[in-house]
């Protein structure tokens, strides 16, 4: 024992001499001690890896600690997104309905006369040799067959051809046995929008009897005439696209784009009665 | 017996419930080249094959009722057609073709044709049409329904699994 704090007492007493005066040299020369420079020269990757180990592992266990918490925090963040989107949804519906009511008012002014209902769209036939649907208003709201069917816009849609209590059969202008007097906005001349079988897939009608002497115009407006007291006058059928001649090469006949979008119809108004005007006027 | 009649009828009704559903809500608003697919005729053949001729005939009834309310057009055309072919797809399955996919698809191809024919007959007897107009809209509604010739198949065998499992029983 004797031997041992000898031999290693002097060498630990010379070591600790030999820092101390590396330290004390250090010092007197106003910098850092050498031993230091060489011990964190020699430590810094060692310090570098080991603080990124520890940072991990912070992270770790940070993340393990408040994953439930995040999880929770996950789910009602989760739940409140579904809640808005739905509420967003819903606000875009209502908007969208009010911008219909909106212009059905415009519509409801300029035309004091039109008893109208509301209906909306339940299904489409489906067949592929008519083009029909059914509403959600029947004779129990006033619908008779043969009642106008237009938009919020004034566009023409159809007519009603079936009336059950609480639902209604509408013939859109596209089935082939729809047939409606018409007059171009501007060319001024008459003619008759009918619904072709082979045009009612490319979504078109057909205009045909044509006045004599008058010229189609292309885009130019087309609207009921009002005469026949099914269709009041002034509503707005489509548009010549087309201007074509018939197999024999002698008629003329246009093919027009209905104003109405049919493949996104989802509210319509039916106009159960209507002031006939007065042709003597 | 009365328990896999019972399955069975209620396993056709969910049938014909998904069948109506798919044509009215998707199909009739997704119009391909114009066209809406006669998924109905297919059902009551397929009744008519693997449920004999009662079977046949019992959906191909309701069937037609379905299919003539969702088309709108054709008042008890469907209702009488779809009874006739199921009924006689019951006859030719007991006894003159095998119950399988070929005779299926071979009865699934004329009652189509034929109803889609009478279809085009009638519309043109109300509208005159061009016959390759008519021609043309009847060749697009037949190949529009021919993917659903598989799914009907399909359907209307597990629908009838039940009672084909018990008569085959009583017969051994």
């Amino acid at each position: 024992m004797a031997k041992f704090f000898k031999t290693a007492g002097i060498v630990v007493l010379i070591l600790l001499v030999l820092v101390l005066l590396l330290t004390g040299i250090g010092r007197l020369l106003g910098g850092a001690s050498p031993l230091s420079q060489f011990l964190q020269a020699a430590l810094s990757p060692v310090d570098k890896l080991l603080g990124s180990g520890v940072a991990k592992l912070e992270d770790i266990y940070g993340y393990m600690h408040d994953y439930d918490q995040l999880k929770e925090e996950n789910a009602a963040l989760k739940a409140r997104i579904a809640e808005m989107a739905n509420e967003v949804r819903r606000s875009q519906d209502a908007n969208e309905e009010n911008e219909r009511l909106r212009t059905l008012l415009n519509l409801q002014r300029a035309h004091m006369d039109y008893a109208m209902v509301d209906a909306n769209l339940i299904s489409w036939s489906t067949s592929s040799w008519s083009s029909a649907f059914n509403i959600d208003r029947g004779s129990r709201d006033g619908i008779e067959a043969g009642d106008c069917v237009i938009t919020e816009c004034g566009y023409l849609v159809g007519i009603v051809t079936e009336c059950g209590r609480y639902s209604s059969t509408v013939r859109t202008l596209l089935d082939p046995r729809s047939a409606v007097a018409a007059r171009m906005e501007t060319a001024g001349i008459t003619a008759v929008a009918a619904g072709d079988f082979a045009l009612m897939s490319q979504g078109r009608l057909k205009l045909t009897y044509l006045q004599d002497a008058g010229v189609l115009i292309i885009g130019d407006t087309v609207l009921t005439t009002g005469s026949g007291g099914v269709y009041p006058s002034g509503l707005v059928i489509g548009t010549v696209a087309d201007l074509r001649l018939d197999q024999g090469g002698f008629t003329e006949y246009g093919i027009m784009d209905p104003a109405v979008e049919l493949a996104s119809l989802r509210q319509v108004f039916v106009i159960r009665g209507y002031e006939e005007e007065n042709d003597a006027d | 017996m009365r328990t896999e009649i019972l399955r069975s009828a209620l396993r056709t009704a969910l049938i014909l419930l998904v069948f109506y559903l798919l044509q009215v809500i998707l199909l009739a608003r997704f119009r391909i080249w114009g066209v809406v697919p006669l998924c109905f005729p297919l059902l009551a053949v397929a009744a008519g094959l693997f449920g004999g001729g009662i079977w046949g005939g019992c959906i191909g009834l309701f069937a037609g009722i379905i299919c003539d309310s969702s088309l709108g057009d054709s008042v008890l055309l469907f209702t009488v057609l779809l009874t006739v072919m199921g009924f006689f797809s019951g006859f030719l399955g007991e006894f003159i073709m095998a119950r399988g996919f070929p005779s299926f698809l071979l009865l699934g191809l004329i009652g189509l044709i034929l109803c889609t024919g009478i279809q085009a007959v009638l519309f043109s007897m109300l509208i005159p049409t061009p016959w390759r107009v008519l021609l043309l809209a009847a060749l697009k509604q037949l190949l529009i329904t021919l993917p659903f010739f598989i799914p009907a198949y399909l359907s209307v065998r597990w629908a009838l699994r039940p009672i084909r499992a018990a008569r085959r029983k009583t017969t051994f």
